[in-house]
């Protein structure tokens, strides 16, 4: 089944300078999708209270 | 530590999400130059703001410390700037940091910024492999970042 979304052209401060990207109006919580954490390592905690950080990841060398 | 005091500042808006206003006391910490700032946080959706003038924060409120359309005024702090931390990471190359829910879900904030300057900042859900797109937020009913033109259509 096909749905309609509404999509918006937001500003994002990301690593350090501002990109647009687009926003999708969807019935739950804010959810930051893999698109916007391509390039970039996401750690987490697994645990009540635990720790999440996002670093940049370095260019790959070319071999 | 900056981490800590982010850290706790997160969990102090996942209490005020739940309707815990005694757990949110932002003002104890604050240093000058942020004593005349206020936090507006939607109790519903956890997203907050800070303003030096209260007035300009969101046109429903009109008196200081009240509370329409479940959205909490507070006395407040600008959010912290990751640092250095003990693990070796530091601000140059650590980007965000964020906490882990009683659900196991991983939370850091985004900042959006709409067409006047005013910056936005929403808790949203990270590493959800199902999401390919850039980000999601609730309909313009439930998310306050519509009201203050964070984004456009």
């Amino acid at each position: 089944m096909e749905r309609a979304v509404e999509i918006y052209e937001g500003t994002a401060l990301w690593d350090g300078g501002s990109l647009a990207i687009p926003v999708q109006e969807v019935d739950a919580d804010p959810v930051v999708g893999m698109a916007l954490l391509e390039g970039y390592e996401l750690k987490m905690e697994v645990r009540s209270g635990g720790k999440v950080t996002i670093k940049r990841l370095p260019r790959r060398r070319r071999a | 530590m900056a981490g800590n005091t982010t850290s706790l500042q997160q969990r102090r808006i996942l209490a005020a999400r739940r309707g815990d206003f005694r757990a949110v006391t932002f003002g104890s910490r604050s240093a000058d130059r942020d004593k005349n700032d206020f936090v507006l946080i939607d109790i519903e959706t956890g997203a907050y703001e800070v303003d030096a003038d209260e007035q300009e924060l969101h046109p429903s409120v009109s008196v200081r410390g009240c509370r329409k359309r479940k959205i909490w005024m507070r006395r407040g702090r600008l959010p912290v700037t990751p640092t250095a931390s003990a693990d070796g990471s530091s601000a140059d190359d650590l980007m965000i940091r964020g906490m882990v829910t009683a659900e196991r879900e991983a939370i850091i904030q985004v900042s959006l910024r709409g067409p006047t300057g005013r910056v936005l900042h929403v808790e949203a859900r990270c590493g959800t492999p199902a999401f390919s797109g850039h980000l999601s937020l609730p309909p313009r009913r439930r998310c306050p970042v519509y009201a203050f033109g964070g984004i456009e259509r």
